[in-house]
């Protein structure tokens, strides 16, 4: 995998908005009828700000439509409860690397077989890849250096054009859930390169699904609800509910909702302060994956502030990272590199970076610039239950205290973004989590080359061979213990030579009543697997 | 047609709507009023003094931490800490910095770039005020919360934005008030002449129609300040409005609406947010009583309204003959004193009045507008406004009136007394059948059946000649004619067969022929139904035609009274004779109460002695020291002069 | 003077018994047979609105054009916007790889054909998402109207008739205070009050978790639920509406008061209240029946465009209480820039505003038979 890496980064944060900040949710919907204590036993509530365009793999993409997804399609491979350190079975019973890491073998368990009856062939898992890639939507940037053939019935190859050891890892998400194909073909699914203006398969998945996964659709209603029942013919381990209900549900509601100790009953949203005087018999599972970061524009064209490296310096030894990480609540967790602690890589909590004023003011002093003022562009959203305002006018107050002069400039998500892109943004200020649970997929974007690295005028020639050097390690080391090193030893000469400056990690929280079993939080991209839930 | 209803809802529709405040209201300062806009004032002058002060008066500076994040309120930090630790009573303090000086930047925007196209709407005219309209209309109906979205996500939160993003959503009402403004003076007398002495157009924008218009938008300027500080906070509410970390209040109540357990972090912004934008409302109603020119205007009309027409006098109608005197009068007033409500205390209106009328009696009361002629009617009515003053007594049928209450009024108006009103247009409703105003009150008060009452209600229109009278029941007033319309009225007075029939200047707004009709018709009523009437002119003609006795007013007080033809003949007062004597053969046609040299006297400001005497030609000194006493001279004569008997003689 | 000047004097006009010109006749030169007229009327109003609709689709498309940020930027994840060929293949697939011209003439013709076009942001025909959102704000808004009203014209009327009293002086001073208060605020401190303090009233949102929401008849919980039978929904649908409709009609009434109180004083001055006392009719008639019923002709106009705005304007409250009504769509279709639910949007609200302005015209002639066209 060349530079391209990924980033799911902003499109979960931007699809938030409307939950989030907006709220256009806020239907507390229901879990039983009107009598409220039927059949509680046989079904699971969850309790989420719903931000979902579509049931169908090939477009879904935002945070609730990935735990449905996630319960409908099965995928070859996945990641076992909280675990994300390496895929484990699916549809493929086994699956062999290349040693170049460029091809990949899966080999389909035989048992496995859709909703109606009709056993998973690997035309089923071609399809369903080919059509992902040719619908061209978000999860498409993806797997776009990937191509997908089928060498006998019960056998897919997977070949990348570049390295990439990470291809398991990807098709453990729930964009690469596979659909029965016939049923597909039948009401409309293509999967050619004009899959984009051909396919017509999209309306009918909100309504029906085509997986092998342990749920099918009841009913699918953007604003409010989302009912699934357990899948009769489901071929792995029967889910332990029976119905699940998905209702919009704001986040004050679902701390209202869980302070009452309901049964049954998980909220996905809550976050930060909202966490702190929840009863203590519910439990809760998280884990820190989301990165709140600095970038800072290299080119002294852009900003001769920025791309001082005393000023950044002063910049980076003057916030306060224990109290960024306040702001997040109990949650929040002080940035120690870049990779959140959720994931292999992240650097031990005794790294955690600190405030240094003294050496901050010197720094600034010495860097000639700290008397012109520099403007903050962040997105003028709530994430995660925090005003970003918040945060970038504590960076502001910090950078202050070294007598480093930063203006804010918030923008809406739209513009935000538009500008970024544009590579002419001298200092911003972003929430990024992974586009896919690996550390590794963060590497390329923000090293010379990648997105990130590009849009901050970070070039190969500006940037220090050592860590080049440790990037292409990350890149090339095709076992995990290897990649883990490689990980930290790049991140800690990044802290010293990169244009970013990370603060601190926040962390997706699932909360659940205390019946449950099973409930955990996931990084691998689907928030929590509804189908591993049980009962105590 | 749109035009005409849109103006009433300026920018403020999504945040709140604000009216513009009831002429009614504007006729008359209230007395504390002034006590509550100094109470206004003041509350902006210290908000302007924190906001000025605001280094020397914040204990912290509102940007940096100063304790722990949403600490709750102590003797640290008296209103508590926000979200980031800042002290939320400087924030609040610097915020005036914010608030008060961008909504008056808004406001002045707004009102330049409304007043700008609304000026040059109403002078241009024709196309260019249609398609300058259209855009107005245009604006007025698009979803002003999107527009300022939209118009904040083009260009990204700050004060700036959100400044232009209000502007342009509060400009249209001040191109209406304009436009309005502009049009009213556009076709007068003054704009023409400036044309004709070779005026441009734009010099006499600049010279005529500006001016005129500064008025009405200074006035919906101020009311709208209050709005603007209000808008502005509902913009930072939502993310849209001034930077952070720049303490505005909007944005401040936005950051404790989460968590309501720490209350203190909006609760405090809000009461700001409140007392600044009260002030300004306050400061806006002060400032509108002052300078609302419509409420001159209104009291123009008003004015304009009094100087009635006066019409040849009618043609004769029967040859009055007097009725045989009685025992008890029906109507005895002795006494009788009004004072009504004024700014600066109770007004006397009428001072110690004596009238009587007999039954069968025509009687006439002639004088100028505010002599305290409908006064008079209407405390026969007991319909004077709220905090009248009555003193005196008032003896009808036997019964003392001024000691009735609500209940027994009730029952002496319409069945004892009724009255018919000056202006048949504005007597009738406008919005209910002649049919039901015909029969109401003889369904509540007499307690008839629908049916009888509306046999009745026909009865009544063919005895006052109105044709096909049971279509007319189903008809609206204004489907009449104004002397059909004023047919109905009387028919409508004498439902409950009053013994007594006050008629206010029946007459007066209708054309000659038909006031003869109705003159007529009056008296042979008078004939028929046994009744009495007690008539109101300030036409002497009609007076002398139709009343058998008169009484002349003047300042509220009886200069004269007694047989019609004996004081119109032989007035004795000088203001009966000024009345008469503008013209060679008294009773002319042509004659106007206008005649009489000087001005009526204005209640309140009469002179200490006799109210004619300034405008007196016979003055003396002793008709200064005090109010002449009433004179019986004859049997049934009264005058109130000094000097009447001087002159008399001297005649 | 009440209400407009609009065509008068009806065709059973009985002025013909007596011949004389008259000052105070309402006799306008007649425009015609009554039947053309009210044609002409029903084509102007008809006129007038599909340009407005036409002008707000030009200003909507403007100003979303005139907006630096791409609907790609939201709609596609950040990796996806640095691949070339998927942001292409989305531009072309929203019709956004167009030159202007054509993007507007391609949703005017969808337009035409009842077609608003699907939301960027949920994925929805916008159709669809307004007959979900604009039942929501109904809910809250029409309640509170009708409340509004109410309590207005009593109110009103009550300060009116005790004009300069103690009770005049109460109701205008809640009034202003009313109108001072910013509206957010207040419903955060009712939320605070009767939500976290007491108790009593829920948190916001239009139904309670453990109800199921009734199934789309009306889009209004409270209706449907009756309609389906389902009385302890409705009664939950109604609590939750209790907040949102008091704020709203707390708010709408301290707007109203100042309009009745000054009509009805307006009312009171005028000379055939005081003829309707002098005729011996007992006050509560007079006031009822004679009043009441001249005051409405100006407290319908402003009423009919409070209501409008309330459809338009509840964003604020709808945010606070987790309403997911038409103002929270806006927002987010606002900040989204979802330029077909922006259009959507902002054709409901000139629709509405036109038809409110209809229906005003038409309640003038039910209560005011002098302008009643036919």
């Amino acid at each position: 995998m060349t530079g391209r890496s990924s980033h799911r980064a902003l499109r979960p944060m931007a699809a938030l908005i409307a939950a989030a900040v907006v709220g256009v949710v806020g239907l507390s919907a229901c879990s039983g009828e009107d009598s409220g204590d039927n059949g509680t036993n046989s079904t699971l509530t969850v309790d989420t700000s719903f931000v979902v365009k579509s049931l169908d793999p090939g477009a879904v993409y935002e945070p609730t439509g990935n735990v449905v997804v996630h319960a409908l399609y099965d995928t070859l491979v996945t990641f076992d409860g909280a675990d994300i350190s390496k895929p484990v079975p699916a549809l493929a019973s086994a699956y062999a690397a290349s040693p170049d890491g460029r091809t990949f073998t899966f080999t389909l368990n035989p048992d496995a077989k859709f909703a109606d009856g009709s056993p998973v062939t690997a035309a089923d898992v071609v399809f369903s890849l080919d059509r992902l890639k040719n619908l061209k939507g978000s999860a498409a940037a993806i797997v776009k250096d990937l191509s997908f053939s089928a060498s006998d019935d019960k056998t897919v190859v997977v070949t990348s054009t570049v390295v990439n050891p990470n291809v398991p890892t990807i098709l453990a998400a729930p964009y690469a859930g596979i659909l029965n194909s016939k049923l597909a073909k039948e009401h409309g699914g293509q999967a050619g390169t004009d899959a984009t203006s051909a396919d017509s398969l999209g309306t009918y998945l909100n309504e029906n699904a085509l997986g092998s996964g342990p749920y099918k659709i009841e009913s699918f209603d953007v604003a409010s609800r989302i009912v699934l029942t357990a899948n009769p013919n489901y071929w792995g381990k029967k889910p332990a509910f029976g119905r699940v209900v998905f209702q919009n549900m704001d986040v004050q509601n679902q701390k209202l909702t869980m302070s009452k100790k309901p049964t049954s009953e998980i909220a996905l949203d809550l976050a930060g302060d909202q966490l702190s005087g929840l009863p203590t018999e519910l439990q809760q599972t998280s884990s820190p994956s989301t990165y709140y970061q600095l970038r800072l524009h290299a080119d002294p064209a852009i900003s001769p502030v920025t791309s001082n490296h005393d000023w950044a310096h002063a910049l980076q030894a003057a916030i306060d990272y224990q109290g960024v990480a306040a702001l997040f609540g109990s949650s929040g967790v002080p940035a120690a590199g870049i990779v959140p602690t959720a994931y292999a890589g992240a650097l031990p909590d005794s790294e955690a970076q600190k405030q240094d004023l003294a050496k901050a003011t010197a720094l600034a002093a010495q860097s000639g610039v700290a008397d012109q003022t520099v403007k903050l562009l962040y997105p003028a959203i709530t994430f995660s239950g925090v005003d970003l305002g918040t945060i970038a006018a504590k960076v502001q107050s910090d950078a202050a205290k070294a007598g480093l002069k930063i203006e804010l400039d918030p923008a809406p998500i739209a513009s935000f973004l538009d500008q970024r892109r544009g590579g002419k943004v001298a200092f911003s200020f972003s929430p990024q989590s992974l586009d896919y649970p690996s550390a590794a997929s963060i590497v390329a974007d923000l090293m010379p080359g990648g997105g990130a690295a590009t849009a901050a005028g970070w070039t190969t020639a500006k940037a220090d061979p050592a860590t080049v050097a440790a990037a292409n390690e990350v890149r090339d080391a095709l076992d995990t213990e290897k990649q883990v090193a490689a990980l930290q030893k790049w991140q800690r000469l990044m802290i010293e030579h990169a244009p970013y400056i990370t603060l601190a990690y926040n962390a997706g929280t699932v909360v659940a009543s205390s019946d449950l079993s099973g409930a955990q939080y996931t990084a691998a991209g689907w928030t929590v697997d509804i189908a591993d839930i049980g009962t105590k | 047609m749109t035009n005409k209803r849109i103006p009433a809802m300026p920018a403020r529709r999504w945040f709140g709507l604000r009216p513009g405040s009831p002429r009614a209201e504007r006729r008359r300062r209230r007395p504390h009023g002034r006590a509550v806009t100094a109470a206004a004032i003041a509350i902006l002058a210290a908000w302007a003094v924190v906001a000025i002060a605001a280094p020397l008066l914040a204990p912290h500076d509102p940007l940096q931490q100063a304790g722990p994040y949403y600490t709750p309120p102590s003797s640290a930090h008296w209103l508590g800490t926000d979200q980031l630790g800042r002290d939320i009573l400087s924030r609040i303090i610097y915020g005036a910095r914010l608030s008060l000086p961008l909504a008056v930047i808004i406001v002045a925007l707004a009102l330049l770039l409304g007043g700008g196209i609304g000026l040059i709407a109403g002078y241009l005219g024709k196309w260019a005020d249609e398609s300058l309209m259209r855009l107005t209309d245009l604006v007025f109906a698009f979803p002003p919360i999107i527009l300022a979205m939209v118009v904040t996500a083009a260009f990204g939160p700050s004060a700036r934005n959100a400044v232009l993003a209000l502007v342009l959503v509060s400009w249209p009402t001040y191109a209406r008030v304009v436009r309005s403004a502009v049009l009213s003076i556009r076709g007068s007398d003054f704009l023409h002449a400036s044309r004709l002495l070779g005026v441009g157009p734009w010099r006499a924008l600049v010279r005529d129609v500006l001016p005129n218009s500064v008025g009405p938008s200074v006035v919906l300027a101020s009311l709208e300040l209050g709005n603007a500080v209000l808008m502005l906070a509902s913009l930072s509410f939502l993310g849209l409005g001034p930077r952070p970390p720049a303490p505005e209040w909007g944005a401040m109540i936005a950051a404790g609406a989460s968590d309501l357990s720490k209350w203190w972090v909006s609760i405090v912004p809000g009461i700001a947010i409140l007392t600044t934008v009260l002030a300004f409302n306050l400061l806006g109603d002060a400032v509108r009583d002052w300078l609302d020119p419509t409420a001159a205007r209104a009291s123009a009309d008003r004015r304009h309204r009094d100087r009635r027409k006066v019409g040849p006098p009618p043609a004769r109608t029967q040859p009055v003959t007097a009725p045989e005197p009685q025992a008890a009068p029906l109507l005895d007033i002795r006494g009788l004193s009004v004072a009504l409500p004024g700014p600066a205390g109770p007004l006397p209106v009428i001072k110690n009045l004596d009238l009587r009328v007999d039954a069968g009696e025509i009687v006439g009361i002639a004088g100028e507008s505010g002599s305290g002629k409908s006064l008079t009617a209407l405390t026969l009515l007991n319909l004077l406004p709220p905090g009248a003053r009555v003193n005196g007594s008032i003896m009808f049928q036997g019964k003392e009136l001024t000691e009735l209450d609500a209940r027994g009024w009730q029952r002496v108006r319409g069945s004892g007394i009724a009255m018919v009103f000056q202006e048949s247009a504005a007597a009738l409703h406008p919005m209910l059948t002649v049919g039901l105003q015909l029969t109401e009150h003889l369904r509540a008060a007499q307690g008839m059946s629908k049916a009888a009452a509306r046999a009745r209600a026909v009865e009544l229109l063919d005895q006052v000649r109105i044709p096909q009278p049971r279509r007319a029941l189903r008809a609206y007033p204004h489907q009449f004619s104004g002397g059909m319309r004023q047919r109905i009225a009387i028919a409508s007075a004498l439902a409950c067969r009053p013994r007594l029939l006050i008629a206010d200047e029946p007459t007066t707004a209708l054309d000659v022929t038909v006031q003869a009709g109705i003159l007529a018709l009056l008296d042979e009523l008078r004939r028929d139904n046994d009744l009495s009437v007690l008539f109101i002119t300030h036409d002497l003609g009609v007076l002398s035609s139709l009343t058998q006795r008169a009484y002349v007013f003047y300042a509220g007080r009886v200069m004269e009274s007694g047989g019609t033809a004996e004081v119109l003949t032989q007035p004795a007062h000088p203001y009966t004779s000024a009345l008469l004597g503008a013209r060679p053969h008294g009773l002319s046609t042509e004659r106007t109460l206008r005649a009489i040299p000087g001005a009526p006297v204005v209640p309140g400001q009469e002179p200490p002695g006799c109210p004619f005497e300034p405008r007196c030609a016979y003055a003396r000194d002793e008709c200064r020291t005090g109010p002449p006493p009433v004179e019986a001279t004859s049997t049934d004569r009264t005058l109130a002069c000094v000097v009447a008997p001087d002159l008399a003689a001297a005649r | 003077m009440t209400g407009p000047h609009l065509p008068a004097a009806g065709p059973g006009d009985l002025v013909a018994a007596e011949l004389e010109p008259d000052a105070d006749a309402t006799g306008r030169p007649a425009g015609g047979r009554p039947a053309h007229r009210l044609l002409r009327f029903i084509a102007r109003k008809v006129a007038i609105t599909a340009g407005l609709l036409f002008g707000v689709t030009i200003l909507t498309f403007l100003l979303v054009q005139a907006v630096p940020g791409d609907p790609t930027a939201t709609n596609l994840s950040e990796t996806a916007q640095k691949d070339p060929s998927i942001v292409a293949a989305y531009r072309a697939k929203w019709g956004l790889d167009q030159p202007l011209p054509v993007q507007y003439a391609t949703y005017l013709n969808n337009l035409v054909h009842g077609d608003l076009g699907t939301s960027q942001s949920t994925g929805n025909p916008v159709l669809h998402d307004l007959g979900t959102y604009i039942p929501a704000t109904m809910e809250i808004a029409i309640p509170a109207m009708v409340l509004s009203l109410l309590i207005s014209l009593g109110l009103g009327m009550w300060a009116a008739t005790r004009k300069d009293r103690a009770a005049d002086h109460t109701i205008r001073a809640g009034a202003l205070v009313g109108l001072s208060t910013p509206s957010f605020w207040l419903a955060i401190v009712v939320l605070y009050v009767f939500f976290f303090m007491l108790d009593i009233a829920p948190n916001g949102g239009r139904l309670s978790t453990r109800y199921t929401p009734p199934r789309h008849v009306t889009g209004m919980y409270t209706v449907d639920a009756l309609l389906q039978g389902r009385p302890i929904a409705f009664q939950d649908a109604l609590w939750h509406l209790m907040l949102p409709v008091l704020v709203l009609t707390a708010l709408t009434v301290s707007v109203l008061i100042r309009f009745v109180r000054s009509a009805m004083l307006e009312v009171l001055d005028q000379q055939y209240v005081r003829a309707a006392y002098a005729k011996g009719l007992p006050r509560q008639i007079v006031l009822r029946r004679h009043v009441l019923r001249a005051g409405l002709v100006q407290v319908v106009t402003v009423g009919g465009l409070a209501f409008a705005s309330l459809l338009s304007g509840t964003v604020l409250i709808e945010q606070i209480y987790s309403w997911p009504g038409i103002g929270q769509y806006a927002f987010s279709a606002s900040l989204n820039l979802d330029l077909p639910a922006i259009m959507g949007v902002g054709l409901f609200v000139a629709l509405v505003y036109t038809v409110v302005n209809l229906l005003i015209d038409i309640l003038y002639g039910i209560i005011d038979p002098r302008i009643r066209v036919s």
